[in-house]
């Protein structure tokens, strides 16, 4: 496997981008974060989804 | 900055995105802006390692503040895929998604409509591949809901409701059912395969549903989609369209979902040609009763 590079964020972690607290809509938890160049990015996540993609 | 210009002739506006014409256009797995920033790799628009779904200001916008806006909905980490293929809950998760942003873009007071739709295939446009949708947040009541409120006026009550009710009651064109939601090909679809998913329920948003009927509502969206690319045995492209209530002067509507597919067979498309554009009539090849026929096999077939 290979190594993340020291720049490389952790998992869940994002890179050159400002975050907020985390938000609950329904069964999601909202994560906002400020880009470098201004635009607003949501990551959504649900505590119990263990897989998004089906074989 | 768009630019909008009201074309007299047709009372509709028309929008000048100049800049989009520089938007990222079919890259290559290695160049996809959509997936996760990756250790050691280049920043795409996701800098997270690996995430479930993310929404962020499209950076070539038709809209935005103060005129609306424009956001793409990235539903999986995974480049390869479909919505049709995501597993049932992250299709249901991605329901709630759709419900947050149609709230928090609505109660915006420069949006009077929020449009959730999703392009696949390059046959209507698509220039990435990475599994994903829109949302527009327009400034302005575009004509086709203007049109159904309008519908709405004509048949003295909810036209869907009514449309609704004659689908069931008929049922040579219902192709799919579950507790909240029914699927079927309309009456005088446009399209060959052109297929309403219907709340049975008048629900005029996201918003007004119960979290049972939004997993009833993405199970049959995933029907249809899969029924879709089990029909001629490839990816089936389509325009899938949210259809709610304006957000911005009270007026009513019933949650549906509009799927717009162009084939007619599996190589050939439907064109909106001369008689399409010139004179505003749908000519089709395909019987509504017939498509139906054969995608409610697909769908039987696939599940």
């Amino acid at each position: 496997m290979e190594a993340p590079s020291p720049s490389a964020p952790e998992p869940g972690r994002a890179a050159g981008a400002d975050e907020e607290p985390e938000e609950r809509f329904g069964p999601l938890v909202l994560r906002r974060t400020i880009k470098e160049d201004g635009r607003t990015l949501i990551l959504y996540s649900t505590p119990d989804e263990s897989q998004g993609e089906e074989k | 900055v768009s630019e909008r210009r009201f074309n007299e002739l047709r009372g509709e506006e028309v929008v000048y995105a100049v800049h989009r014409q520089d938007r990222t256009f079919l890259p290559t797995e290695g160049h996809c802006p959509l997936c996760p920033t990756r250790p050691g790799q280049p920043p795409t628009e996701i800098p997270y390692p690996s995430f479930e779904i993310v929404v962020f200001e499209n950076r070539f916008p038709s809209f935005e503040r103060p005129d609306g806006a424009a956001e793409v909905v990235v539903y999986t980490d995974q480049h390869h895929g479909s919505f049709a293929r995501l597993a049932p809950e992250r299709a249901e998760a991605l329901m709630w998604v759709w419900r947050q942003r149609y709230e928090e873009l609505g109660a915006r007071p420069d949006v009077e409509y929020v449009l959730i739709f999703e392009n696949r295939g390059v046959e209507v446009g698509t220039t990435l591949h990475h599994p994903h949708g829109q949302i527009y947040a327009f400034p302005f009541l575009p004509p086709v809901p203007a049109l159904e409120l309008a519908a709405d006026e004509r048949l003295a009550g909810c036209a869907i409701c009514s449309l609704l009710t004659r689908e069931s009651e008929d049922g040579a064109r219902v192709i799919h059912s579950n507790d909240s939601v029914r699927s079927y090909v309309p009456y005088a679809a446009r399209w060959p395969y052109e297929v309403h998913v219907v709340l049975r329920e008048h629900r005029r948003s996201l918003a007004d549903c119960t979290p049972g009927e939004l997993a009833d509502l993405a199970g049959a969206l995933q029907a249809v989609t899969r029924g879709y690319d089990e029909l001629f045995a490839r990816p089936f492209p389509y325009v899938m369209v949210l259809h709610q209530a304006p957000t911005g002067n009270g007026a009513d509507g019933h949650l549906h979902v509009e799927f717009y597919p162009p084939l007619r067979t599996a190589e050939k498309l439907k064109f909106a040609a001369g008689s399409e554009q010139g004179a505003g009539t749908f000519i089709m090849d395909v019987m509504p009763e017939d498509s139906a026929r054969a995608l409610r096999e697909a769908i039987a077939s696939e599940a």
